[in-house]
């Protein structure tokens, strides 16, 4: 197992190499200046300003001497400065309760909800609960979740006054569920769906069989036996869908509110401030391999036919 | 049934009357009236006209961006399906990286440092990011076709290496890339909508679903059919693909249900 | 751990009573297993008319005995064995006959109690082990999973159980091996874990189902041998199921013989085999090589079993037996034809003087 994870690992390297490469390489190298490209075509950026970036980012320099101090940069914390010379990392200080908040209950909801639903779904096969659970399933697909998220917090924030409209002035959880159960609907489809056919090739498996013969009662066979064998594929998927559900908060955060990383990044790019939106995204895609790399390990954990192989 | 639920996205086009950019700006926000069944918008414009003429660009965008990926996908995910080795690693390596990005914040920083956003430059950055799943199915699918037995057949009659990939391989391994291909359009719709929305992918002369959404966003409160009629016919157009691909699994695989 | 992992179970008495006496019917002096009249159906779908798959199996295993149910491959006879477990696929249904144990009627108990008797008082072994054992439990807690779902022990205590479980069929270093997860077996040592995990309890009746069907022939041998050894042992009765009269030979002391749904042949083995007395009973046998027969060619029994959706009517051999006649459109019932020799054929007499 030490050598599965030990490889897993080293595979990460270059997919971090890679990642941050590609982002660099779109910001500061394409052709065009780079300070005003962040600004974007709008945004008239002082001499002192354009002088600062360019010393930050050491434009003057070869390509791949700027990579590599961008690199040395990130491995220090230090994602870049903004239009007003502001350390993006200091945003991200700020932001990342708000994020990781709505992140874990976002991600509670999916797991619970899309199980949930996967295991009634699968128990209720071909019958009326399953039916609506799939077709339900389809819907929440097609609605894009940030129309959603516009469609509750005018519901239910602003026309039936349940919960605020925006802000997170009334704390935890409050300011938060609105939000995370918009988020949450992003995966719960995925999860439901994954679950639903993985509890349904488990259920008719003869270990079943074997678990009844033995006396056990419906709830022992279904959670002890059907469930722990079906759930080895879902919790992979769950850690995968953290990756769709960072994305979103940049949407979700933005429409309530909350100001955390995502509204950072969502503010960044409304006011044409180019370094917010590039220093986010990159925490964002570090923060999605590291989960990835973690859920693979945690596989491995979790399945024994790999671990002991 | 799956025409049905391609048809109204597709050809919505064809029901359009009135000119979206004829406007009147005393009718700014105003409900439905006669001949205006969805009311006006902010600048005064029927509402109806201008989410008709915004299937075109959305729906440009999500078949122009797949089509992309689709090609990609076939040429490269054969290459490392077929050839392994190498070929297989290099290939391999790069969608690794692309798989790093979760999608939307990918697409948000190439398109943040693009100059142009027009149908073309936003196409061209959703498939960037849209290919690599269609890859990675394409190249297990040949993977498996390789090996059958028509295939070694094929090659024991002297057949060459291109015909070999175009006349027996590819054909056998397409299904289920087709089936993902339909599901991606849909997504790849949403993704244009939520970039436009946030403010980085489709710009004013263009029409999408999106950019109105994206101009309408702090109106919402008052005139909710500003969000209401272009997220409807978004979400249908998006479920019909969704459909679709049901479909061509179900076709492709009686197995699956 | 302080187990002694070799230490013998202390349960070769009756030290587990259980719920089985408390049972309306129960009755010490009954047959451990006594099956009559079973008729399990598959209702008609859309796709395919209403089907008997059992229509009428009629058996009964004695105390400390081995039965054998032989038939081919949709004859009914994992079915019937599927239906006294309560372990019928989705939409198959019992729908006549009963199924009892020790007096009590297993298919009309409320589900509680039927549970309560599985796994303690009647127990099961499947054919396919690495199928039938949960791939991803260690071993040993499949097995104390068996103790601790009928409440007889602790969860340590049950753990310590199934090692001495696994000692006892045979599995070296048992305690090592509890912690092993079924993938790590081979096929011999996965049966004996079935095994171990049937016997947990002591049953009265182990029900095998086809249990060396999937493995090498000498690993068969030991199975069997394995099981005969238990059986002897704890004094339980075992139902043993296979396709292959051969296989049951040294094992069995009765052999029922199963064809379309029912029980058409029932006797002591050796009657059996030495005075066949249906038709049906002595194709299976000339498709056995043996010894003394040599020069004789081995006779392939032409035709398929029936289509239980489509039964031929009359008896339902019918359309393969060479003896068949005009009254044989009458179904002939199982009848005694000798000293514990019962069978379901209007020409038995002709077919056992052959």
């Amino acid at each position: 197992m030490a050598r599965h994870i030990l490889r897993r690992l080293l595979m990460t390297i270059p997919v971090v190499l890679g990642t941050t490469l590609i982002i660099f390489a779109a910001v500061y190298a394409l052709p065009g200046d780079p300070v005003q490209t962040l600004a974007g075509p709008d945004r008239a950026v002082t001499p002192a300003m354009a002088e600062a970036l360019r010393a930050h980012y050491r434009l003057d320099e070869p390509f791949l001497v700027q990579y590599g101090h961008y690199l040395a940069g990130l491995a220090q914390g230090d994602f870049g400065i903004d239009f007003n010379e502001t350390p993006v990392s200091s945003l991200i200080a700020a932001g990342w309760p708000v994020t990781v908040r709505l992140a874990l209950m976002t991600w509670v909801i999916q797991a619970l909800v899309g199980v949930g639903l996967g295991v009634l779904a699968a128990v209720r096969a071909g019958r009326a609960t399953d039916f609506a659970i799939l077709g339900g399933s389809t819907l929440i697909l097609a609605v894009p979740y940030f129309i959603t998220a516009y469609v509750a917090q005018i519901v239910l924030g602003d026309r039936l006054g349940w919960f605020p409209v925006s802000g997170i002035d009334e704390g935890w959880p409050r300011s938060y569920l609105v939000p995370a159960l918009c988020l949450a609907l992003l995966g719960v489809p995925e999860v439901a769906r994954l679950t639903r056919a993985s509890v349904l090739e488990n259920l008719h498996a003869e270990f079943v069989d074997t678990a009844v013969a033995k006396g056990a009662g419906r709830l022992r066979v279904l959670v002890g036996h059907v469930l722990r064998n079906s759930l080895i594929p879902v919790v992979s998927m769950l850690g995968l869908t953290l990756g769709t559900l960072m994305s979103g908060t940049i949407l979700i955060e933005g429409i309530f509110n909350l100001p955390g990383l995502g509204y950072q990044a969502f503010q960044g790019i409304q006011q044409h401030n180019g370094p917010v939106v590039v220093g986010i995204s990159t925490l964002l895609v570090l923060t999605f391999l590291l989960i990835n790399l973690i859920v693979d390990v945690l596989y491995v954990v979790i399945d024994p036919r790999i671990r002991l192989d | 049934m799956c025409a049905m639920a391609v048809a109204p996205g597709v050809f919505s086009g064809w029901f359009g009357h009135g000119d979206p950019r004829e406007c009147t700006l005393e009718r700014s926000g105003q409900g439905p009236a006669a001949g205006h069944p969805f009311g006006f918008d902010i600048q005064g414009c029927d509402l109806y006209s201008n989410v008709v003429h915004g299937t075109r660009d959305s729906l440009t965008i999500g078949l122009l961006a797949t089509g992309l990926s689709f090609a990609v996908a076939v040429v490269l995910g054969s290459l490392a399906g077929y050839f392994g080795g190498l070929v297989d690693q290099v290939i391999s390596r790069v969608m690794d990286i692309f798989f790093g990005f979760p999608l939307l914040i990918g697409m948000i920083v190439v398109l943040q440092t693009f100059g142009v956003h027009d149908v073309w430059s936003v196409s061209v950055v959703l498939a960037l990011f849209t290919w690599p799943s269609l890859t990675r199915i394409m190249r297990s699918s040949v993977l498996a076709v390789r090996s059958l037995e028509f295939v070694t057949a094929a090659r024991e009659l002297g057949a060459g290496t291109l015909r070999i990939l175009v006349r027996h391989v590819i054909p056998n391994a397409i299904a289920p890339v087709a089936v993902l291909t339909s599901l991606s359009i849909g997504a790849v719709i949403t993704a244009e909508a939520a970039l436009t929305f946030l403010g980085v992918g489709l710009t004013a002369p263009a029409m999408s679903w999106g950019v109105q959404l994206n101009a309408a966003q702090e109106y919402f409160t008052e005139h909710l059919n500003l969000l209401v009629f272009p997220a409807l016919f978004l979400s249908v157009a998006v479920l019909s693909f969704v459909l679709l691909g049901d479909c061509l699994r179900d076709a492709f695989d009686p197995r699956s249900r | 751990m302080t187990t002694a992992p070799y230490a013998r179970p202390q349960h070769s008495g009756p030290l587990h009573p259980g719920p089985l006496q408390d049972l309306p019917g129960y009755d010490p002096g009954a047959a451990p297993l006594e099956v009559g009249g079973l008729q399990v159906e598959f209702p008609a779908t859309r796709s395919r008319p209403r089907a008997d798959v059992v229509s009428g199996a009629t058996f009964r295993v004695a105390s400390g005995r081995t039965l054998a149910v032989v038939g081919e491959s949709g004859s009914g006879k994992s079915l019937t064995a599927r239906a006294v477990m309560g372990l019928l696929p989705h939409g198959a249904r019992v729908t006549d006959g009963h199924a009892r144990l020790c007096g009590v009627d297993l298919l009309g108990l409320p589900d509680r109690q039927a549970r309560s008797l599985r796994g303690r008082h009647i127990a099961m072994v499947f054919q396919d082990a690495l199928a039938a054992l949960n791939p991803v439990v260690p071993v040993g807690h499949q097995i104390a999973e068996v103790y601790r779902v009928h409440g007889c022990t602790g969860r340590r205590e049950a753990f310590d159980r199934a090692v001495a479980m696994l000692a006892r069929v045979g599995i070296p270093e048992p305690a090592v091996r509890a912690g092993h997860y079924p993938h790590q077996f081979s096929g011999g040592m996965r049966q004996r874990v079935m095994i171990a995990m049937a016997l947990a309890l002591t049953p009265r009746v182990l029900i095998a189902d086809e249990p060396t069907t999937a493995l090498d022939v000498t690993v068969q041998a030991q199975i069997l041998g394995l099981l005969k050894s238990l059986k002897d042992q704890h004094g339980l009765s075992l139902v043993l199921i296979s396709h292959d009269l051969s296989v049951v030979a040294g094992t069995a002391d009765r052999v029922a013989v199963m064809y379309g749904g029912r029980v058409v042949e029932e006797a002591a083995a050796d009657d059996l085999y030495a005075r066949p007395a249906h038709p049906y009973t002595r194709a299976l046998l000339d498709a056995v090589p043996r010894r003394g027969h040599r020069g004789r060619p081995l006779a392939a029994l032409p035709g398929a079993p029936p289509d239980p959706a489509r039964p031929p009517g009359g008896c339902p051999f019918r359309p393969r037996c060479s003896l068949a006649q005009a009254d044989c459109a009458v179904p002939p019932p199982l009848e005694t034809v000798g000293p514990g020799h019962l069978s379901a054929c209007h020409r038995s007499q002709e077919v056992s003087a052959r």
